[in-house]
């Protein structure tokens, strides 16, 4: 053992240091036949004779050298070395083909490199807390419910289960809504995203601030700024911890500054998915007091993380809270029954609707690679063909066929190596430019960077991608049939294996193209078919924007008689047609919700919990929502008046299937504030969620019955409703200066924001189609000018015959498109065998759709027939005297 | 590879290396010196040629079971000096026993008969 280590230390200081070795033994050789040309001398030799039987007895001096150096190289090191530096001088001399393969190689292990390194940082790294795997949420579930998707606990529950839970060793709670908050420093007022959550969750998570400190146990009325908003609003400046701020009415002092990897909750643990709002976009921590239950409390917006207790597992977590939220719904049937509670990981909650999306994405660029590896074969087996009688000569010479295989297996592999290192340029670049446009949909994005198994993954491609697209290559390269080849290497329907190979290769290239083109197609018609969809409100011409009462308007007469003259003053406004407000937009913004109860049904059949929206003044008619049944809100539903309620089509059909609602009465959770209600009407369905996601039942209820405090008021205009900003916020001022507005935009614009994910993924699958369709194109392409090339003479023969060009062109057009069918073939089989697999990712289509089985067989098949185009036109071209001199 | 053996054809294998460590083991030597005093104590029955004499040096180097130094010879001559390594005297008391145990086997077999 001890002296495989003196070997290998004794051969690396060769490695290092081959001159002197040979130098010292070149010498020593020289000495040693000075003293036998003396000895020969001192025995009575003339000088000449002694010379020469020195010389003789020493033999091949170079030869003995080459031995002797033998015992320190390792031979397959030797000979590694040799291949590596021919390998290079063949690149230099083909910079052509060097530059094709290395840009593709570099192109698709970037592309995977890239997809890996997101994929790792989002899917397969722990979330950013101390011990993570210790971690678990607590929601509530509606066992109800058909879907099972975790929704929010009353506040009161979060307080029961932490003080029943025995599998905890903490467990903390925080409101799962961002809420917009109106800060002020001085006399600058800031708009921010607050979460309130109890102050032990920062200790709980294990995570430090980078300035000042994070919130403690017993903190009220101090803030915690997240790193982004500390950058955008503040500059970075350092002196802003202990400074005073006014969160809302309530004073408050800047404590620390998290870092920017930090993100809690994540966007998946809100409960309003609110869009275009991504994980780190926390803008103020708030500190919140946990409260006891409230009778009629049946908020559901609080979420709890916690902590195992030492030797529990989340499956006893899980029986543990479960017990409780059993217990809970039979002691409190008003607001708990139908309600469980359950216990997940985190991570689980977090990534779990973007994994598919980067599978599919990963599964989409592994194959553009297997393309690129496809593509080089292809490049290697040609240029072996020119190779040949060099080769053969070699093979002749006694060059092992294992020597020559090592040889070509050596320059795919150092292709490869260096297209991969090449790539790190690719991955930088690709895997910002996704970090920049990823809609925020796609959780953890703060965290993406690359660490060691980013590293050990372009490795482990590298070295796949070197065989892959060497071993068919270094094979056929191998295989030399000596005599043919040096008696005939350019000459004659050479290579018909070679050339067989080669097609078969862009066969499989062709095949490969297709199924991703499909999944592209599949994507694109979904694409077209959201676009298509109709919102249940008219998005053109409308201008919404967020105001926020102050502190003066604190009863709810004083925001009645505010709003009145709001609306009176906007709808003075030239081109403006109605005037309306809500407080939460549809399309993807943030959602409310309460819980009814309908009157004269028990509350095992008669409690639903539903949306939550407010219609304000002409609400309906400025967003065209048509009232289908009934009638719509009337400023006689004051706040005198009866409480009047509307609800939608969904409800209607999900509450009083095959009845008639208007006139029956229900009686709403506090949070909507009117009490028990009357239905008056039936409005259309609105896609609240999302264009993607079905209408949910809602009710409306009349803002004059419960006036909102920051509503956002909607304007239809006959015109463009951007160029009515101006106007709009002129109005607002002239009502009252004191009022600040916020985030003014058209319903076209929230309309496209909300396609953001959707557009997003169909680019990348335009992306991952397009290069896969170059990459068929290029493969069929290099194999039809090889064969061209090959029959150069056979061409020339049949025009100096009479043979029409233009058959010629036609022929090898036919063969090219020929190729390519077997492949469109092969590839359609496959894609309807596996197309299902995309089907989460489609909308309004079916995996198996039919116009994209039809489309892209012809898209592939045009793109063949171009491929051709090029070989064809140079078939047709040919010169019959050159061609057959040659 | 495929010439070595015909290189040292004339001895088993590996025992060139062993007479080379022998020769050492007395004193240092220089390359010209070890195979001259191979030729004289097997009274020229052992040739060692040149070919084969360094590629065994390298080897033992290699292996580190002997050092090599520039040095003078008696005459003033520069010259390259072998010396055995501690290593080396542990390799040459195994090949020995080794070779005792061969060359006893082969001479039980050419007596038998």
């Amino acid at each position: 053992m001890l002296n495989l280590w003196t070997r290998l230390g004794n051969k690396l200081r060769y490695l290092v240091r081959p001159g002197r070795i040979d130098r010292d033994l070149a010498e020593e050789l020289e000495i040693h036949r000075d003293m036998l040309r003396e000895d020969e001398e001192r025995l009575g030799a003339s000088r000449g004779a002694a010379a020469l039987l020195a010389r003789r007895r020493m033999g091949n001096t170079p030869l003995m050298i080459e031995y002797s150096r033998d015992a320190w190289v390792t031979r397959w090191l030797d000979t590694l070395v040799r291949d590596l530096r021919y390998a290079l001088r063949s690149f230099v001399r083909s910079p052509g083909f060097t530059l094709t393969a290395l840009i593709t190689l570099a192109l698709g292990i970037g592309a995977n490199t890239a997809i890996f390194t997101i994929l790792n940082s989002v899917l397969l790294r722990p979330l950013p807390y101390a011990d993570p795997e210790r971690l678990v949420m607590v929601w509530g579930l509606n066992e109800r419910q058909a879907a099972v998707r975790p929704s929010g606990l009353i506040e009161g529950d979060v307080f029961d289960i932490r003080r029943e839970a025995r599998s905890f060793s903490q467990l903390e709670a925080f409101q799962a809504n961002l809420v917009p908050i109106t800060m002020r420093v001085g006399s600058t007022a800031f708009q921010a995203q607050a979460v309130s959550l109890t102050p032990g969750t920062f200790a709980l998570l294990g995570r430090q601030a980078i300035l000042g400190r994070s919130l403690q146990e017993g903190d009220r009325l101090a803030i915690v700024l997240g790193y982004g908003y500390w950058q955008r609003q503040f500059g970075g400046d350092r002196a802003v911890v202990g400074r005073q701020v006014t969160v809302g009415t309530t004073p408050a002092t800047i404590v620390g500054v998290m870092p920017r990897d930090f993100a809690f909750p994540y966007r998946s643990m809100l409960l309003a998915s609110v869009s275009f709002t991504r994980d780190a976009d926390v803008d103020v921590w708030v500190p919140m007091t946990l409260q006891p239950r409230r009778p009629n409390d049946a908020l559901r917006i609080v979420g709890a993380v916690a902590r195992l207790a030492p030797g529990v597992t989340v499956e006893q977590a899980r029986a543990d809270v479960g017990a409780i939220g059993t217990r809970l719904a039979a002691e409190y049937p008003a607001t708990n029954a139908g309600w469980g509670a359950i216990v997940s990981p985190p991570h689980d909650h977090v990534v779990a609707g973007v994994r598919p999306v980067l599978w599919l994405l990963a599964a989409g660029v592994g194959l553009v690679l297997l393309m690129a590896c496809v593509n080089v074969a292809n490049l290697l087996l040609a240029r072996s063909v020119r190779r040949q009688r060099e080769m053969a000569i070699r093979s002749a010479v006694g060059a092992a066929r294992g020597r020559l295989l090592r040889q070509t297996l050596t320059e795919s592999a150092l292709l490869t190596a260096i297209g991969a290192a090449l790539s790190w340029i690719v991955v930088e670049w690709l895997t910002r430019s996704f970090v920049l446009l990823a809609p925020s949909e796609i959780p953890r994005l703060a965290e993406v960077s690359p660490d060691w198994r980013v590293g050990i993954y372009t490795l482990l491609l590298a070295l796949v991608t070197a065989i892959a697209a060497g071993w068919l290559p270094a094979l056929a390269s191998s295989r030399v049939d000596l005599q043919t080849r040096l008696t005939d290497a350019s000459r004659g329907p050479a290579s018909t294996r070679g050339a067989r190979l080669r097609s078969l290769l862009v066969v499989a290239e062709v095949t490969l193209a297709v199924v991703l083109a499909f999944g592209t197609g599949l994507l694109v018609r979904s694409f077209v078919a959201v676009l298509n969809v109709d919102p249940g409100f008219e998005t053109s011409h409308v201008l919404s924007v967020q105001v926020t009462t102050p502190r003066a308007y604190g009863t709810p007469e004083k925001r009645r008689e505010f709003y009145r003259r709001l609306f009176a003053r906007l709808e003075a406004l030239p081109g403006v047609t109605a005037v309306g407000g809500t407080t939460r937009l549809p399309l993807g913004g943030a959602d409310s919700n309460t819980r009814i109860a309908v009157e004269g049904r028990d509350t095992a059949h008669g409690a639903f919990d539903v949306g939550l929206r407010r219609a304000m003044h002409e609400y309906f008619t400025a967003m065209q929502i048509p009232i289908v049944r009934g009638r719509g809100f009337t400023a006689a539903d004051g706040a005198d008046a009866p409480p009047v309620v509307l609800v939608n089509q969904a409800l209607a059909a999900r509450v009083f299937p095959g009845e008639n609602p208007i006139g029956r009465r229900m009686t709403l959770a506090d949070n909507a504030g009117i009490g028990t209600a009357t239905v008056i009407g039936i409005v259309g369905d609105v896609r609240h969620g999302g264009l993607e996601s079905a209408p949910e039942p809602e009710v409306y209820i009349h803002y004059l019955q419960n006036p909102p405090s920051s509503p956002l008021i909607v304007v239809r205009t006959s015109g463009n409703p951007a160029a009515l900003a101006g106007a709009v916020r002129a109005a607002v001022k002239e009502v009252d200066a004191s009022v600040p507005l916020f985030d003014m935009k058209t319903l076209a614009e929230l309309r496209t924001a909300s396609m953001t994910e959707r557009r997003f993924i169909t680019w990348l699958a335009l992306i991952v189609g397009a290069v896969a369709l170059v990459l068929a194109m290029v493969g069929v392409y290099g194999v039809m000018a090889v064969a061209v090339g090959e029959r150069t003479q056979e061409m020339g023969i049949r025009i100096a015959l009479g043979a029409d060009p233009r058959m010629l062109l036609a022929l090898v057009v036919r063969q090219g498109v020929a190729l390519a069918a077997v492949g469109i073939a092969a590839g359609a089989a496959i894609s309807l065998v596996v197309a299902p697999l995309l089907a989460t990712q489609l909308y309004g289509v079916a995996p198996r759709d039919p116009i994209t089985f039809a489309g892209v067989p012809l898209v592939l098949l045009a793109a063949a027939a171009a491929a051709c185009a090029i070989p064809a036109w140079r078939a047709a071209r040919v010169d019959p005297v050159t061609a057959l001199r040659n | 590879m495929r010439n070595k053996a015909s290189i040292s054809s004339e001895l088993l294998p590996g025992t060139l290396e062993m007479l080379i460590l022998k020769t050492l083991s007395r004193r240092a030597a220089h390359g010209y010196g070890i195979a001259r005093h191979l030729e004289q104590v097997s009274a020229d029955v052992l040739q060692v040629g040149e070919s084969s004499l360094y590629p065994a040096l390298q080897r033992l180097l290699v292996n580190g079971w002997v050092t090599a130094e520039w040095g003078e010879t008696d005459t003033g001559r520069r010259a390259r000096f072998y010396r055995i390594t501690a290593a080396g005297r542990k390799r040459l008391a195994a090949e020995a026993a080794g070779f005792e145990r061969v060359v006893g086997a082969i001479a039980a077999i050419m007596q038998e008969g």
